[in-house]
């Protein structure tokens, strides 16, 4: 076949709405119709499975940390440099998240109040509350 | 118009869902996703109803008793220790309690909940009066010790009252839950109390 100008899907069907009568040389109109579909079909779940990978492997995620009963919960949380952390208290005393290198830190969350932090690549590794340093929590690397 | 027959649609449906389960199954394995597992510390309750019968603004009143006699303990230790990590203490003891203090302040409100002081507030008070007048009387690390000494045992006293008379004792649910979210706050001072202890036993041993 020679080159055409159109964009058209190398499965020869007609772009848009137009019938198949329009090119009605060989396979028949339903095998058209459903080798179309086909395509589009495919093309569609390759397009929506790849966007879904993309967001969960790349694109910027942000974690909730729950502090309760004097504890983080997750005790660990899996996150990639750029990631956002967001701890919220919901004890009766004001705590924070701290970093162990000090590389971040939320200051005091007090009870019913939340901070979020976006963690930089230095960022990842264990960290505790400043307040009650018994309170021991982890980011490690996804 | 001209449709693709109904068997091909079922195929190609079927098809789909089972290229895009795939695709998205194969990158579920590299994203470890969080999900917050709340787990809950309850406390142990034991069966033995309280001796004396404690009304709920009773129980209000031994909150705020048991509060403000730790934070008087602390006000003293931070304007007389000379030790960073008993001053960081006595400091935090101070916010906590007084974070707790206002906490049930504004629930006693709530409920319109007057506290009314009984044998056991009454007890916590003048025990704490007499306590502090002795550890005020000491000085340098013997000062450190005896606050931070009576600060392990008076977190377990109040840890057992909190088990064994308060939160049984509570007839309104909100008291009841403040009571139990108290308990993880004194659990935590008594641990770090205890942390505190042993650090300070150790510098003296050396």
């Amino acid at each position: 076949m020679s080159r055409r100008s159109s964009p058209e899907p190398e499965t020869g069907a007609p772009l848009g709405r137009a019938g198949p009568g329009a090119n009605r040389s060989r396979p028949s109109p339903a095998w058209i119709a459903a080798r179309r579909t086909w395509a589009v079909a495919l093309a569609l779940a390759t397009a929506l499975a790849a966007a879904a990978c993309a967001r969960r492997a790349d694109s910027p995620r942000t974690h909730r940390v729950l502090i309760h009963g004097f504890a983080f919960d997750p005790a660990q949380v899996a996150v990639a440099a750029g990631d956002t952390v967001e701890w919220v208290n919901q004890d009766i005393v004001p705590h924070t998240a701290t970093a162990t290198n000090r590389a971040w830190d939320t200051g005091s969350i007090g009870p019913d109040s939340s901070a979020r932090v976006v963690i930089e690549p230095g960022g990842i590794g264990p960290y505790a509350c400043s307040f009650h340093p018994q309170m021991k929590a982890a980011l490690v690397r996804r | 118009m001209l449709r693709p027959i109904p068997s091909v649609r079922l195929l190609v449906v079927a098809t789909v869902l089972f290229a895009a389960g795939s695709l998205l199954a194969g990158c579920a394995k590299k994203s470890q996703e969080t999900t917050s597992a709340s787990s809950a510390t309850s406390a142990e309750s034991t069966a033995t109803p309280p001796a004396p019968a404690l009304n709920d603004a009773n129980i209000a009143a031994i909150v705020v008793a048991a509060n403000t006699v730790d934070i008087q303990n602390a006000q003293q230790a931070e304007r007389i220790t000379k030790n960073a990590k008993v001053k960081a203490f006595a400091r935090r003891m101070i916010t906590d309690h007084t974070a707790v203090n206002k906490q049930a302040a504004d629930l006693a409100k709530k409920l319109n909940l007057t506290p009314e002081d009984n044998d056991t507030s009454r007890g916590l008070v003048t025990g704490a009066d007499s306590t502090r007048a002795q550890i005020k009387a000491k000085t340098g690390a013997d000062f450190d010790k005896a606050y931070v000494d009576n600060e392990v045992s008076y977190h377990q006293a109040v840890l057992d009252m909190l088990d064994k008379t308060l939160i049984p004792g509570a007839q309104n649910a909100e008291l009841k839950k403040l009571l139990e979210d108290t308990r993880p706050a004194i659990a935590g001072h008594l641990k770090m109390a205890q942390d505190l202890q042993a650090a300070l036993s150790s510098t003296s041993a050396k």
